[in-house]
């Protein structure tokens, strides 16, 4: 039982919250903006969606179309610095916002980070919700990704202490951020980094070697959670289960002259993890998904070249039950929560939307992943970039495969022309978990014209046409073949006019159909206004989106169709 | 080399728990609870991960035989036409099955298969819990004795297809006036279509049998109140409900659930269930 007077201090904060926090911030910032000195900083991130239900496209059967019309994220970020203390606060709103679960509504709002840090000597001390890595992120990574709401700060303490000046030990431990709840698992790490050069002292061999360690704890109630699902497994899959797990990282940079090695290889003990391609053992028939008893291992390596007109990159990563989770059930409820580390990707990051139209996830059970990527500089008007990427799971099976071509040219400052092929394998059963589908072939030729008036106006032009493979029965895989365009006229400093359209020009198996049964070919236009002030930046848009995977950095979700209006608002002070 | 020192020391510090004294997993023994448990999944033909939602189902009923009642609700996205195969038989969702996830439950759930597990809300605050959370959901509620103990007897006449049911409410603890009873008819042996992620080919099953379906409520879809003035320690009360059989429901296959909830605003909490075929 609750103590009362908690109880009712509890109540009345959930209920003036913001009110409290409004008027924090009047007091904060009068106090402060006296002091000599004094610094600070802010920003501001507000979306609105006004939904327009289509049922043709598929936006529709969510709250947004159906009865709320209307939803709405912000991030308001304030950060303040004064006497060595840099203290920083964020208030976070969400009202019947699909960004949380694209087929739901989420309605919240309050403190979403608070921190204080201050250096001591050679010790620095934070508290609060804190973002940090160890490495490149494979045992842990505390970031924030918008996009797909992801917010997986610690909210805990972290000590940092320089060693030397190039010696850095770093320990930490807390909880990580759940919206505004906490994960119920406790998180405790440490790193050494350092840097050195060997050899020649004009030309040296440069190192940043480091080391890093893990430990998620479960709590007493997620493990008797594990432990009774488990004891619900016939004796075929019965497995145990850990409070503990642990993750190692050992990681170097080398660096010599034009030639750079980044290295990291870490392993993960063993733990309850669910494998969703493992059978499990049932009354009827087996189905796949169950949890496992496993250790992971990942290994990642990216070598780069660059030396006069010449540059090449290779990246490599070989993963095996990798998963790392402050709750072992959460990769079941949404694919992004809970992550306490980051599997970089190993695959190029498009930016055309046709050309990212399909992704490739990162896949924590088993992928062996490598991609190279080359660019050469004929002379100041042209260049060359080839791209090819890789991506199968340890059972040899094709998760996915890009060529990538790209040819610029530049005629002085007056225009430029850009242009190339892609060809991509994408596995969408597994991706997507649409069972049955093939793998979806395209060829998609693109161009993009810059020319610029004069100092101030320009217009871009883009072009790109998804040529799309067929299956055995004649349909064109998923949504079929697609056109795009877009026109953007920028009159600087102030203002962007985009318009495009993306056009499903021979539809697939997956595009919507008529009363008959007749698919049809749809248009999916959109316009987009940009205004800019100073530090404010303003932008309105129509959009009609197609159902589509959106990734952050390998990080990826589906997203239904979606119709309406888009405001935006991001500010700096 | 006193920095690597250092490191290892880190290392050292942070593992040394290594050593844990781990949990025991056992299998789920004999079950003593008077609790029956009320299991309403949301599902969908167009859901390719409800199979193995539906397989569950099957594995929880056979360790929970007498102790566990399962509904399937198809509602939402993945049961919507836009869903459906081609050659789709049944529309095998019903207005009352809408209505309680749009209207009583606030929305349907985010991801499928999701069911609400005597629709008490879990440790995050949520109404809805995914197939791997349903089994430890269920221990949890076994674990707490029943308030409710409820009997059922069942008419049904096969010429006019009117079936006539009794519900008996005994109050093992008093019961507040906003409890309510909901009587619902469910089908099994529905063949027709269902995606499923292990299928091969094209992903369709078309021989799939659907189980559990939610085909109609007798009561309201937010339940019926069972006395405006609660039910006293060890008071009991008997209603009485009746309806006809659609004609394309087939009786044998049929069963009648019914179960008490709490309904306020904090709670819709199931606190006894119990079932009975149409035909035995």
């Amino acid at each position: 039982m609750k103590d009362n007077s908690i109880y009712k201090l509890e109540t009345m904060y959930k209920q003036y919250k913001t009110l409290y926090f409004l008027l924090f911030c009047v007091l904060f910032s009068g106090a402060l903006m006296a002091q000599k000195g004094a610094k600070i900083t802010g920003n501001l991130q507000s979306n609105g969606n006004f939904f327009f239900r289509d049922s043709l496209i598929g936006a529709f059967n969510t709250p947004q179309y159906d009865h709320q019309l209307f939803g709405a994220d912000t991030w308001l970020n304030l950060n303040y610095s004064n006497w060595g203390f840099d203290i920083g606060m964020r208030f976070d709103m969400f009202n019947n916002s699909n960004i949380l679960t694209p087929l739901g509504s989420y309605t919240d709002e309050g403190i979403g980070r608070w921190y204080v840090t201050k250096k001591i000597q050679k010790l620095e001390i934070t508290g609060g919700y804190i973002y940090d890595q160890i490495g490149s992120g494979i045992i842990y990574r505390a970031y924030e990704e918008r996009p797909l709401l992801i917010d997986q700060a610690l909210k805990g303490v972290r000590l940092a202490y320089n060693l030397t000046d190039d010696w850095k030990a770093k320990v930490f431990t807390g909880r990580q951020k759940r919206q505004f709840d906490l994960q119920e698992s406790v998180i405790k790490g440490a790193s050494l980094d350092g840097y050195l050069t060997v050899g020649d002292s004009l030309k040296p061999v440069s190192l940043a070697p480091g080391f890093g360690v893990v430990n998620r704890t479960l709590s007493d109630g997620q493990t008797q959670e594990l432990v009774s699902t488990l004891g619900n497994y016939f004796a075929a899959d019965r497995i145990g289960a850990k409070y503990n797990t642990f993750a190692f990282s050992a990681y170097n940079t080398l660096t010599y002259g034009p030639f750079a090695w980044y290295v990291e290889g870490a392993y993960k003990t063993a733990e309850a993890i669910f494998d969703p391609l493992a059978e499990r053992t049932n009354v009827g028939e087996n189905t796949l998904g169950k949890f496992v008893f496993e250790p992971g291992n990942i290994l990642y390596t990216s070598v780069s070249y660059a030396k006069n007109k010449f540059a090449i990159t290779g990246d490599l990563k070989r993963t095996e039950n990798f998963v790392l989770r402050a709750n072992p059930f959460l990769r079941l409820e949404k694919l992004n929560d809970g992550l306490i580390n980051f599997l970089p990707p190993v695959t190029r990051i498009n930016t055309y939307r046709l050309l990212a139209r399909y992704n490739a996830a990162t896949q924590e059970i088993g992928e062996f992943a490598y991609q190279v990527d080359a660019r050469y500089r004929a002379s100041k008007k042209l260049s060359f970039n080839v791209n090819y990427s890789d991506v199968k799971d340890l059972d040899n099976e094709q998760l996915y495969r890009e060529i990538f071509t790209e040819v610029t040219y530049k005629k002085k400052r007056k225009w430029q022309i850009l242009g190339g092929v892609q060809m991509q394998t994408y596995n969408q059963q597994r991706f997507e978990s649409k069972p049955g589908v093939p793998n979806v072939e395209t060829i998609t030729p693109y161009f993009e014209y810059l020319y610029k008036f004069n100092r101030k106006q320009s217009i871009r032009i883009e072009g790109q046409y998804m040529l799309v493979g067929e299956d055995g029965k004649g349909d064109k895989h998923d949504y079929g073949d697609w056109a795009f365009v877009l026109a953007e006229f920028s009159m600087a400093p102030h203002w962007t006019f985009t318009l495009s359209d993306m056009y499903n020009a021979a539809p697939g198996k997956n595009s919507p159909v008529d009363e008959n049964g007749k698919k049809l070919a749809l248009n999916y236009p959109r316009v987009d206004v940009f205004y800019t002030h100073k530090n404010n930046r303003f932008s309105l848009s129509y959009v009609k989106q197609v159902e589509g995977v959106v990734c952050s950095g390998g990080i990826c979700r589906l997203e239904p169709a979606f119709n309406g209006v888009r405001l935006t608002v991001n500010s700096n002070f | 080399m006193k920095n690597i020192f250092i490191g290892v020391f880190f290392i050292l510090i942070i593992s040394s728990g290594c050593m844990e004294v781990m949990p025991t997993v056992l299998p789920v023994g004999t079950i003593t609870s008077d609790r029956v448990v009320l299991l309403e999944e949301f599902t969908g033909v167009g859901c390719s991960g409800c199979p193995a939602g539906s397989a569950e189902i099957e594995n929880l009923l056979s360790i929970y035989p007498d102790n566990l009642i399962a509904v399937s609700i198809h509602a939402g996205h993945f049961a919507s036409e836009s869903q459906w195969n081609a050659n789709q038989r049944y529309d095998l969702r019903s207005p009352d099955g809408e209505r309680l996830a749009e209207e009583y439950f606030g929305g349907v759930p985010p991801a499928f298969p999701s069911a609400t597990i005597n629709r008490e809300l879990s440790e995050t605050n949520r109404l809805y819990v995914l197939s791997e959370r349903w089994s430890s959901s269920i221990a949890k509620e076994l674990a707490e004795g029943s308030s409710v103990d409820l009997k059922i007897s069942r008419f049904y006449d096969k010429e006019s297809r009117k079936l006539e049911i009794d519900l008996t409410v005994l109050a093992l603890s008093a019961l507040p006036a906003d409890v309510r009873v909901s009587v619902i008819i469910t089908e099994s042996g529905i063949v027709d279509y269902q995606v499923d992620n292990n299928a091969p080919g094209d992903g369709w099953i078309p021989e799939y049998v659907h189980k559990h379906v939610l085909r109609d409520m007798i009561t309201p879809f937010d339940g019926k109140v069972i006395s405006s003035s609660g039910i006293a320690l060890t008071e009991s009360l008997t209603k009485s409900f009746s309806t006809v059989l659609p004609d394309n429901f087939v009786a044998e296959n049929c069963e009648v659930i019914a179960f008490v909830h709490k309904n306020t605003s904090e709670t819709k909490e199931v606190l006894q269930a119990i079932k009975v075929h149409v035909i035995e």
